[in-house]
């Protein structure tokens, strides 16, 4: 049976955060978390091959304490068990540090075949993570997977690379990076959210990984983040004088000089 | 395979671009337009811009390289590099940094950009900025001289973050591609250094079991489109909102809409521009009857153009248009498709 | 009373919520406008995901959950579309609901895996042409013959009833007894005599199937009697009850997308310069649209949290119905007014909310007669002191 692990985050809601508009940085209290949506492909992914070649699944995520929700979300989809990598210590990582930390729970939790994570969260859009897991555990990553099978001790994986379809031949253990157009997420049955919310949640913290304070959190990240505003896309905005005829005009007349209508 | 951080950095000083060929057959356009800007950072650092090229037949991409303004191409030719591969690339172009230490690294924001740029990160314990939408240089009073300053969206575009990397060489960083000009320039002289090809390709790990196909996406997606004409709420009518497909070709593009013509099933959903839709960054945006919630907008900010009719000049997308058009959204759009039309016959 | 929902109701929260919006949202206005029921294929994955056996035993195909949970779900559906909320509501709270509680070990296992998996749909009727609050002057008759009863009758405004698989259907068996001869048969649309009238054509709720229901000497076994021959009126009350904690889920789900709506326009929507919503006679509007969902909402978790408690909840369950209906009601009228012009075109969804609340004052017992309830109750405590 293969074991799989993905990585899920939980991410404020930015479809419906509240900024400040001064800063650009996101009001927490006031904007609801839910599962990064990339990552509830990668576990849908995950759910698939669990479906199709029996598999035991756990979710890893990295967070504060109440992160452990997406765990529970994760649970009532078909994950069979939750870690929460939690610890003061880990708070203000940049991609480099979230990554190093991940690679060393899954060494302590695996070993596994198969590594899932989500192409990118979108409070961070850094797309990052799978790649630099990918480096730490030293295992291939495929990415815009369109069909894949698990023969043996390989992944036989139909993907659109680029302008090219292929089929490539993947050794286990891999990493599996996935987006919003690889497949269609499920809906929970409502029984197994009544189940998954009382499932035990594992929790980790930098004792349970290794390593010392300086390889995380914010004194393990080469970046730092010396400003935030609120993006202003503000423009031009020339109005068009005169009746709709006029404005009508007006209109193609720049068009033309924008060379976007040429006749 | 990790490789060591830099011990000191206070020599490593040149600005290197990754210059990506597309499809193999042409030098990528954002390639050319971080060369431009890579340029000016070099200037401003005082030091060398370098473009380092990996493909097959490399050799006849050099001279519009150089024509962007390297001082020097760093160049590999061998048909193992006809694709972008993940193992050899990071693997040659690791060993480069190792042994020559720029101080900044600058990748086009592409697939092959984005893979190549954090698994070298993390192979130089270094920070990486992804998405970038502006580069320059600054001398940060407690961080130092000479710094990479890069401006990223972050929130899914809702706000602009600014980030540097003080402590770990090289800088680094992915743009997309769009944001810089491209200019070509005859006063650097270039030179060129042909490196050799000895990757053991029994290494690789990833197996091709079949030719790789051509992929064709049947129609051009809405990403694509140069012209990209939405339609809102303020059509109020289906029959209005139809009208637009007149319009779209007409224009030589395509239709897009916000939530409630979706919700009213006026169009299909995937034509639906928004932060649960698509984003587009087309020449010209035109939009009728739209007010402009951000999970729009924020999904349009990167249209050249960006035109707005609707009926309130007060609504929160004129502020982002270049054109404002106070109008009756229907109506106008009926006018314009009768006005082009006569163009057209005459 | 926990006035926190716990992890479980926050997840059931949101995931129907997620599944209204990604899997019903874009059916709403179409069942709404084409008067049709939802396609075979969200019906199966409303099965899929325990919508249809939503307090149903795990064993039988259910989600087993608490009430509270249940009321929160039906919310969430409602908001989307009211009508799918309706069919939802009844299936689970006066079908599924009374036959496990009335119902024999037999009947259970006959009939409740394939209710409780969304195989077959369910309704509840005792309403007739001629008798809708006088419950007990119902003419529809079940004559013993043998092992079975002949029903023969008519019943009006049967929720589900274009769609439904099994019914379960008030009929008297001595009309002189009133009340008390009135007993609930299941009846099965494959039984022969049983016959779908007319479709109605209605101001809401026009995505479920309300019909006539006719049975012609309908032949059902005698084993087919939910509870004792005797019991069926007071099955009906309980039944009701029940009932009414969905109804008035199914109200504050569609004040609550009223209210949305609204509140998101009034912040959008500009005139003299500044959006509407900071004029206050648009947003004391909003204030009390608000207040008034809000203790809505606490009545039917009050209710819900009564019935999980195996506490009495009748007079509880009518209030929370006649509240939340009126809620719903006040709050669409006043969400259109925001609207102004656009709230009267059928290009928004503001119209529909208005046209789908009103119902809920009606059935599962009219607003009047929650208040007899209500008053009955208030009688009977300060009539014994």
């Amino acid at each position: 049976m293969l074991s799989i692990i993905v990585c899920v985050k939980q991410v404020p809601d930015t479809q419906k955060a509240v900024f400040d508009p001064k800063t650009g940085a996101i009001d927490r209290s006031a904007t609801g978390n839910i599962m990064n949506p990339d990552d509830r492909h990668a576990l849908e992914m995950a759910l698939a091959l669990k479906d199709a070649h029996g598999a035991t699944l756990c979710a890893l995520t990295m967070g504060p304490p109440h992160a452990d929700e997406v765990l529970y979300e994760a649970c009532a989809l078909g994950a069979d068990r939750g870690v929460l990598l939690s610890d003061p210590r880990f708070a203000g990582a940049d991609s480099l540090a979230t990554s190093r930390a991940l690679a060393r729970a899954i060494e302590r939790l695996g070993p596994f075949d198969i590594i899932v994570t989500g192409r990118e969260a979108i409070d961070g859009n850094t797309g990052h993570v799978a790649y630099q897991l990918s480096e730490f555990l030293d295992a291939p990553l495929v990415s815009q997977i369109h069909r894949i099978r698990i023969d043996g001790a390989h992944a036989i994986i139909e993907r659109q690379y680029g302008h090219e379809y292929q089929t490539i031949r993947c050794p286990l253990p891999a990493l599996l990076s996935v987006g919003s157009r690889d497949n269609r997420v499920r809906h929970p049955r409502l029984a197994d959210i009544a189940a998954g919310a009382v499932q035990p949640i594992r929790r980790m913290t930098m004792d349970d990984i290794g390593g010392s304070e300086s390889d995380y959190g914010a004194s393990g990240s080469p970046t730092i983040v010396i400003g935030a505003e609120l993006f202003s896309h503000t423009r031009g905005r020339e109005a068009l004088p005169g009746g709709t005829a006029e404005k009508v005009e007006a209109l193609v007349h720049r068009l033309k000089k924008h060379n976007i209508l040429r006749y | 395979m990790m490789t060591a951080p830099y011990e000191q950095y206070a020599d490593s000083r040149d600005v290197w671009v990754f210059a990506e060929i597309q499809d193999h057959e042409r030098v990528l356009e954002g390639a050319l337009e971080l060369l431009t800007r890579g340029r000016e950072l070099a200037d401003a650092l005082g030091s060398r811009l370098i473009a380092l090229v990996f493909a097959l037949d490399a050799e006849q991409y050099l001279p519009a390289i150089e024509r962007h303004g390297p001082d020097a191409i760093l160049c590999c030719s061998h048909p193992a590099l006809k694709h972008y591969d993940s193992q050899i690339v990071p693997d040659m172009f690791a060993d480069l940094i190792a042994e020559r230490r720029p101080s900044i690294v600058l990748f086009p924001s592409t697939e092959a950009g984005c893979d190549l740029a954090p698994r070298l990160a993390q192979r130089f314990a270094t920070g990486l900025t992804s998405h970038c939408t502006d580069l320059s240089i600054m001398d940060h009073p407690d961080y130092g001289p000479g710094l990479l300053v890069m401006k990223r969206p972050a929130y899914s575009g809702n706000a602009i973050a600014t980030v540097i990397c003080p402590h770990a060489r090289p800088q680094m960083a992915t743009v997309q591609q769009g944001v810089f000009e491209r200019r070509e320039r005859d006063d650097v002289a270039t030179d060129i250094e042909m490196l050799p090809f000895s990757y053991d390709l029994t290494k690789l790990r990833i197996e091709s079991l079949e030719a790789p196909l051509r992929w064709d996406k049947p129609k051009v997606p809405l990403e694509q489109a140069p012209v990209v004409v939405t339609g809102g709420r303020g059509l109020a009518t289906k029959k209005n909102f139809e009208r637009l497909f007149e319009l779209a070709e007409l224009l030589g593009g395509e239709v897009g809409a916000t939530r409630v013509p979706v919700f009213n099933r006026w169009c299909g959903e995937e034509r639906m521009i928004g932060q649960t839709g698509k984003t587009i960054r087309p020449r010209l945006y035109l939009g009728f009857g739209i007010s402009g919630q951000i999970q729009h907008t924020a999904s349009i900010v990167d249209s050249e153009i960006i035109v707005s009719v609707n009926t309130n000049a007060g609504a929160p997308i004129a502020a982002l248009s270049d054109y404002v058009v106070t109008d009756d959204a229907g109506v106008f759009l009926a006018k314009l498709i009768e006005r082009l039309r006569s163009e057209k016959r005459g | 009373m926990d006035m926190a929902l716990d992890r479980t109701q926050l997840m059931v929260q949101r995931a129907v919520r997620a599944f209204a919006r990604e899997t019903l949202e874009e059916w709403a206005n179409v069942l709404d406008r084409e008067s049709r029921p939802l396609p075979a294929e969200i019906v199966a994955e409303m099965g899929r995901i325990n919508l249809w056996g939503i307090q149903a035993p795990v064993r039988y195909g259910g989600a087993e959950l608490d009430t509270v949970s249940y009321a929160i779900a039906i919310e969430e559906i409602s908001r989307v579309s009211a009508a799918v909320g309706l069919g939802v509501t009844v299936h689970n709270s006066v079908c599924l609901a009374p036959l496990l509680k009335f119902g024999t070990p037999d009947q259970i296992e006959r009939f409740v895996p394939d209710l409780a998996s969304g195989r077959k749909i369910g309704g509840f009727t005792v309403t007739e042409p001629q008798a809708g609050s006088d419950a007990a002057s119902i003419q529809t008759t079940a004559a013993p013959d043998g092992d079975s009863f002949i029903i023969n009758g008519q019943k009006a405004f049967v929720t589900n009833g274009g769609v439904g698989d099994l019914f379960l259907v008030a009929a008297t068996l001595d009309p002189a007894k009133k009340a008390r001869g009135i007993a609930i048969f299941i009846i099965e649309k494959s039984m022969p005599g049983f016959q779908v009238g007319k479709i109605e054509d209605m101001m809401g709720m026009r995505g479920n199937m309300v019909s006539e229901l006719f049975f012609n000497n309908v032949r059902v076994p005698k084993d087919n009697i939910l509870g004792r021959p005797d019991e069926g009126f007071r099955i009906s009350m309980q039944t009701l009850d029940i009932g009414r904690i969905g109804i008035a889920a199914q109200a504050l789900g569609i004040g609550e997308a009223a209210f949305a709506a609204a509140a998101t326009y009034a912040a959008e929507r500009t005139q003299f310069g500044k959006p509407i919503g900071t004029f206050q006679a648009v947003s004391f509007k909003l204030a009390e649209m608000k207040t008034r969902l809000d203790a809505a909402r606490l009545l039917v978790c009050r209710a819900a949290c009564l019935k999980d408690r195996g506490l009495p909840f009748s007079t509880e369950a009518a209030m929370c119905k006649a509240y939340a209906s009126d809620a719903a009601m006040r709050v669409c009228r006043e969400a259109l007014q925001v609207f102004g012009g656009y709230g009267y075109v059928k290009d928004l969804p503001v119209e529909r909310f208005f046209r789908d609340a009103k119902i809920t004052e009606i059935y599962e017992g009219t607003s009047e007669v929650m208040n007899i309830i209500i008053g009955n109750a208030i009688m009977k405590e300060f009539g014994r002191m």
